[in-house]
């Protein structure tokens, strides 16, 4: 059989995958979703009004040569009616304006957990001109990486792990981890490297007198979490590995070694270390398979 | 955005949504899947419509490629998002597509994108590079790769995916 048979057969064999989709029956309402998701009224701020939401604590970077990272202090407070809608929109983007996702190969859209009505941000940090959050509801969690009312990530649906019968801060000990995960950072259209950033972060919950959480990963890279009301948030830059096949996807070998709770004073409270060469995925989804880790439980 | 635009993007959205869902679902697999990679690439066409406008289909053609690929290589393992037809086949031929199909859904995302990209878009292979961000020679190079592997996924296509 020559090269044009295989074109034939191939082109076939897309074209019949290709019937099966369903037409888009309201294009003028999928363009005016993809406008207003392009902010085509309102953008988010990233700066003054979601720094001004964000927690009191600014994260702290300390990069593997020594080299001391400090944000730009917060800007003045915004009104809180402005704060409260930017928060909102920050919401609609990291769920897409709909009800969460189940992850790939599951569930699609899962009505019953929720509408971005009843997710609120949970804790939020700034990575240049990105907005990384976790936003959350009774039931569980949604982590995005948005700018300019895109998100890169499909909102998917985290229950809270662990018992949460008698509430989320009911768990044992002061802090607690929820999630580690690799988000994908904006970056630009048309430029291939940019697909390879990433935000390697962790989400969890702390106690009251908890006042500094500080992050440890390899190659002892570390960052003080953003906290927020009893949630916290700490991320570092990340990306894939090149290689000279570019079909060879070497994930990412971000691990977090440990976190560290401290009081206003200083003193440790609670250091959680991960179990052997470092926690890299870890999310309640991961809680229904054999041998499930030790944070799905507590 | 100002109202002309608003209203070019709409005409452009009404004219090509048909072909551009075909083609999320080849690359997902999955209806909603595919409705929501399209809606992503047409968000983020909207937001650059005014440098985009004289060629938007490729742009959005290029951000679901590049989005979908993303998302296989972050999740850190291959999954056939979307099945053939299931059924007990008593025809040759319908089991030789039923065993392409499903070689299709298991290839590795930039192999099944060179191949979407050739053989169902049909596009050239400078065009192709572009979209990926790659060379001609690497297009051609994971071609012949996407091919073999085909091989190998379905053996009984093997004497009729020759290499070329």
């Amino acid at each position: 059989m020559n090269p044009e048979d295989n074109g034939r057969l191939l082109t076939e064999a897309l074209t019949r995958i290709a019937d099966r989709a369903d037409p888009v029956h309201d294009p003028a309402g999928l363009a005016e979703r993809a406008l207003r998701r392009a902010g085509g009224r309102r953008r988010v701020r990233t700066a003054a009004a979601l720094t001004a939401v964000a927690a009191a604590t600014a994260p702290l970077l300390l990069l593997g040569g020594g080299e001391t990272v400090r944000p730009a202090p917060p800007a003045a407070t915004a009104a809180p009616d402005t704060a409260a809608a930017d928060e909102r929109r920050l919401v609609n983007a990291c769920m897409h304006h709909g009800p969460p996702t189940g992850g790939m190969g599951g569930p699609h859209l899962l009505p019953k957990k929720g509408r971005p009505s009843d997710f609120r941000v949970l804790v939020s940090t700034e990575a240049g001109a990105e907005t990384v959050a976790a936003v959350g509801s009774p039931g569980g969690f949604v982590l995005c990486a948005v700018q300019n009312e895109l998100s890169t990530e499909p909102p998917y649906f985290l229950p809270w792990p662990g018992d949460i019968s008698r509430g989320l801060s009911s768990f044992p000990g002061k802090l607690r981890v929820d999630s580690t995960a690799f988000l994908t950072r904006v970056g630009e259209n048309g430029r291939g490297t940019s697909y390879d950033g990433l935000h390697h972060l962790v989400t969890g919950r702390f106690k009251p007198d908890v006042a500094r959480i500080e992050v440890v990963w390899n190659r002892d890279r570390r960052a003080d979490a953003v906290l927020r009301d009893g949630h916290f948030l700490a991320r570092i830059g990340s990306r894939y590995a090149k290689t000279d096949d570019i079909d060879v996807m070497v994930r990412p070998q971000d691990r977090i070694r440990s976190i560290t709770a401290f009081d206003a004073a200083g003193k440790v409270l609670q250091t959680w270390k991960a179990p052997g060469k470092g926690l890299r995925d870890f999310d309640s989804n991961t809680c229904r398979r054999p041998g499930a880790p030790a944070l799905c439980s507590g | 955005m100002n109202q002309e635009a608003r209203e070019s993007f709409t005409a452009f959205v009404a004219a090509r949504s048909g072909s551009l869902i075909r083609t999320a679902y080849v690359l997902t697999g999955d209806q909603h899947a595919a409705e929501e990679l399209l809606q992503n690439a047409l968000a983020k066409t909207a937001a650059r419509w005014r440098s985009v406008r004289d060629s938007p289909e490729a742009y959005v053609r290029k951000a679901m490629y590049h989005d979908q690929v993303s998302r296989w290589r972050r999740r850190g393992r291959e999954y056939a998002t979307g099945s053939p037809p299931e059924g007990v086949h008593h025809d040759a031929d319908v089991d030789l597509r039923v065993s392409l199909e499903r070689a299709l859904f298991a290839l590795p995302p930039r192999k099944r994108a060179v191949i979407v990209l050739r053989y169902f878009e049909d596009l050239p292979e400078a065009e192709i590079a572009s979209i990926m961000g790659c060379s001609v020679g690497t297009v051609r190079s994971q071609a012949h790769k996407a091919l073999a592997r085909l091989r190998e996924l379905a053996p009984d296509l093997a004497v009729h995916l020759e290499m070329s």
